[in-house]
C-alpha cells in the first residue's frame, strides 16, 4: 500500500500563475471561463492572474481592433478562436498574437483535406489572416474518400454579424475577403438515383 | 538532570486519530474516488456496463427497468439498456425533462417537447401524443402528472388522476361557447401566483422568489392541489436545482437552500434531477456524493452520479469538447476496482509550532463485501486532488507496511496524508511525532 506525506505551513488550493499577454498589433479582451465564473482581462497587457489549477478553462477573445493570428499556450500554437485547457503547469503562459489583417476562420465540418490557396490543411478549425480585399480560393478534395458525395458546399459568413455572404455547392470556391469572416466547409453523404 | 535525548523522548507523542470527520476546509478526510461508508473506507468495486461519447452534460437520470434514461443539457435524450449494455441513438431532441408513471399495468415515459406531451410505453416504445402548447413545466408526484400552462397571462397548474387506464386526454368544454376549445388536463386545476419561472419537482414548486409545496386538499369529493408558500428567497440566476431521492435543493453560485428553509453558504449543488439519485454537493475544491452513512468525493469539474444506490455514472470531459459517459454498477465480484485515495489533512494539535512526524501506522482490512479472487483490474480516475501547500516543507512517498509502523520524516504545521485504497481501511490512524517547540 502506497502512501505519501506532505508537511507544510498552510493548506491551500493549488493556484496557477497565468501570465497573459497580447503581442503584435491589435487589441482584444481575453475572456476566461471555468464554467461558473468568467474573468474578462482587458488591456493594458501583460497581466497576471492566479487561478485554481486542475479546473478546465475556456479561453476566448473579444476583438477590439485587428484580428487574431494564433494563441500560444505554454508554447503550443492554437489556431482556433476559443480553446479549453486545464491549468497544470505553474506558471502558465497565454499569448494572443494579433495583427491588423483580416481574419478568415475555417470550420471544416467536411472532415477531410481542404486547400486554401493551394496549400492543404486538415484542421477542423483554423484561423487564417489575409489583407482586406485580397482574393483567395478554397478547394475540398473529395477524391480521397470512397463514399458517394451528394452535396458539398462552402458558406462564407460575415464573422461579426453571421450574415451569409455567399454559398456554393461544389468545386473550387473563389472569393474576395472583405471583412472578418467564417467559412464553413460541409458535405452531405448520400445521393444516387433510381436504379 | 535529564539529558537531551531524554528531553526529546519525553516530547514525543503518540496519537491515535479517528478519521471520521469529513474535510471542513481545514481538517478532515477526503474520500477521493473511494467509498466512506459506516465509518470505514472501501475501494469502489464495480462492473462496467457501458460507455458512450456524448455531446452534453447530464441534467436528468431516471431509471425504469431495464433502462436508464439520460437527459442532456443540449436537449438530447438517450436510453441505456442495462441488460444489453447498449445505448440507444439520440432518442429525442429538444427535451428538457422526463418523468415516469404507471398507466394501467404499464410503465410509461413522459416527455414534453413543445408543443407535445408524449407518453411512451416502455415495454414496446409505442408513443401517444397530446398537443399542448405554452407548457412551462411538468412533473410527476404520486403517479399524477402536474402541468403548468400559461393561459391568457395566467399560469394554471393542471394535474391528472393517479389511477389511469390510458394516457390522459385534453378536455374541451365551455358551456357558454361549446365550439371554443377550452383546455383542461383533465378537469383538475389551480391558478398559480404569477412568477417568471416555475420548476416542478415532486410536490414542490420552485419559482424565482418563493418555494411552494403542493398540498393535497379535499373539498367534498373533489381533490385539489394548493400551492402553499414555504418561504421566500433572493437568488442570483441562473439557478442550480438538484432534485434527488430524498429531497430538493436549489441555490446559486454562493450557496443553496433546503426545503426546511436552511441556507448553506459556501457549498453549491450540482444541477440535475434524479428521483433515485443521491445528493451531490460541491465545496470550492471538490464535489461529494453524500447519502445515508456514505460519501464519495470526486473532482468537481466532472460529473459522478449515484443512482439507486447501485449505479455509478461518470461523465468526464474530453479534449474534443465531448464527454465520456461511463456506467458502472457496484459489484462484489468486480471487473474494476477504482484506485481511490484517502486524503487526511491535520495539524495534529491546535498549536502553530512545527512538528516532526517519525512514524505512522494505519490499519487495513479485507473488505468482505469484495471478492478479491475475482479477476479485476484497477481503474484510474486520472484526476488529482487540487489541494497543495502554500509553503511546502517536506514531501515523501513510502510503502505502508500493513498494520506496522512506517518510518517517515514529515515536518510542518499542517500535514496531508495520502493513502492508496485498494482494500478497506479502518478509520484508525496512529502517529508518533514530537510535540512541537
Amino acid at each position: 500500500m502506497r502512501g505519501k506525506l506532505i508537511g507544510g505551513k498552510e493548506v491551500i488550493i493549488d493556484k496557477v500563475e497565468l501570465d497573459i499577454n497580447i503581442t503584435g498589433s491589435g487589441n482584444a479582451d481575453i475572456i476566461i471561463s471555468n464554467g461558473i465564473e468568467e474573468f474578462i482581462v482587458s488591456s493594458p497587457f501583460p497581466k497576471t492572474l492566479f487561478l485554481p489549477s486542475q479546473f478546465r478553462y475556456t479561453f476566448r477573445y473579444r476583438r477590439i481592433e485587428g484580428g487574431m493570428v494564433k494563441w500560444i499556450f505554454n508554447g503550443e500554437e492554437i489556431f482556433t478562436q476559443s480553446f479549453q485547457r486545464y491549468l497544470f503547469s505553474n506558471p502558465s503562459y497565454l499569448r494572443l498574437e494579433m495583427n491588423l489583417t483580416t481574419e478568415l476562420y475555417i470550420f471544416n465540418n467536411f472532415g477531410g483535406t481542404y486547400y486554401v490557396d493551394g496549400i492543404p490543411y486538415t484542421d477542423i478549425e483554423r484561423m487564417f489572416n489575409f489583407p482586406t480585399g485580397s482574393s483567395h480560393s478554397v478547394y475540398i478534395d473529395v477524391g480521397e474518400y470512397d463514399i458517394p458525395v451528394y452535396d458539398r458546399y462552402v458558406r462564407l459568413e460575415d464573422g461579426t454579424s453571421g450574415t451569409l455572404i455567399e454559398h456554393q455547392e461544389e468545386g473550387i470556391y473563389n472569393f474576395v475577403l472583405s471583412t472578418h469572416s467564417n467559412l464553413y466547409l460541409n458535405r452531405e453523404v448520400g445521393g444516387g438515383g433510381i436504379p | 538532570m535529564r539529558d537531551v535525548a531524554q528531553e526529546i523522548i519525553s516530547r514525543r507523542k503518540k496519537r491515535v486519530l479517528t478519521i471520521d470527520k469529513a474535510w471542513d476546509g481545514n481538517e478532515g478526510f477526503i474520500a477521493w474516488y473511494c467509498l466512506f461508508q459506516d465509518g470505514k473506507f472501501y475501494p469502489i468495486s464495480v462492473r462496467k456496463l457501458g460507455e458512450e461519447v456524448v455531446g452534453g452534460r447530464i441534467i436528468q437520470i431516471e431509471y425504469e427497468n431495464p433502462f436508464l434514461f439520460f437527459v442532456f443539457d443540449n436537449g438530447i435524450l438517450k436510453r441505456f439498456n442495462l441488460n444489453s449494455g447498449l445505448f440507444s441513438a439520440n432518442f429525442h431532441l429538444a427535451i428538457n425533462k422526463i418523468g415516469t408513471i404507471n398507466i394501467g399495468n404499464e410503465k410509461y415515459l413522459i416527455r414534453y417537447y413543445n408543443p407535445n406531451l408524449s407518453f411512451t410505453r416502455i415495454s414496446d416504445f409505442a408513443d401517444s401524443l397530446l398537443n399542448i402548447s405554452n407548457v412551462k413545466d411538468f412533473g410527476v408526484f404520486k403517479n399524477r402528472i402536474f402541468l403548468i400552462r400559461e393561459e391568457s397571462g395566467k399560469n394554471v397548474l393542471y394535474f391528472s388522476r393517479s389511477f389511469m387506464n390510458a394516457p390522459p386526454q385534453i378536455f374541451f368544454y365551455n358551456p357558454a361557447s361549446p365550439s371554443t376549445p377550452f383546455f383542461t388536463f383533465p378537469e383538475n386545476f389551480s391558478v398559480l401566483p404569477y412568477h417568471s419561472f416555475y420548476f416542478l419537482y415532486q410536490n414542490f414548486l420552485i419559482t424565482d422568489s418563493i418555494i411552494y409545496q403542493l398540498e393535497e386538499r379535499k373539498y367534498g369529493n373533489v381533490i385539489q392541489y394548493v400551492p402553499v408558500p414555504l418561504f421566500s428567497y433572493a437568488l442570483k440566476t441562473p439557478f442550480r436545482i438538484q432534485g434527488v431521492k430524498n429531497s430538493l435543493f436549489w441555490g446559486d453560485e454562493n450557496g443553496f437552500y433546503t426545503i426546511r428553509g436552511e441556507y448553506i453558504r459556501d457549498l453549491t449543488v450540482k444541477h440535475f434531477i434524479s428521483t433515485l439519485g443521491s445528493f451531490t454537493v460541491e465545496n470550492p475544491i471538490f464535489a461529494s456524493i453524500k447519502d445515508e452513512n456514505l460519501q464519495i468525493d470526486f473532482f468537481k469539474d466532472e460529473n459522478l452520479f449515484l443512482v439507486g444506490n447501485q449505479y455509478l455514472i461518470r461523465q468526464v470531459w474530453r479534449e474534443d469538447g465531448n464527454y465520456n459517459l461511463i456506467i458502472f454498477r457496484f459489484s462484489s465480484f468486480p471487473e474494476y476496482i477504482f484506485r481511490g485515495k484517502l486524503y487526511f489533512i491535520t495539524s495534529l494539535d491546535e498549536s502553530l509550532y512545527y512538528k516532526y512526524i517519525r512514524k505512522i501506522k494505519i490499519l487495513p482490512f479485507i473488505d468482505r463485501k469484495i471478492n478479491y479472487l475475482t479477476n479485476y483490474s484497477f481503474y484510474e480516475p486520472d484526476i488529482y486532488l487540487p489541494i497543495g501547500f502554500k509553503e511546502k516543507i517536506t514531501e515523501e512517498s513510502f510503502n505502508l507496511e500493513e498494520g506496522n509502523y512506517t518510518q517517515v520524516r514529515g515536518v510542518g504545521v499542517k500535514f496531508l496524508f495520502e493513502i492508496d485504497i485498494e482494500k478497506g481501511l479502518l478509520p484508525v490512524f496512529e502517529i508518533e511525532y514530537d510535540g512541537g517547540k
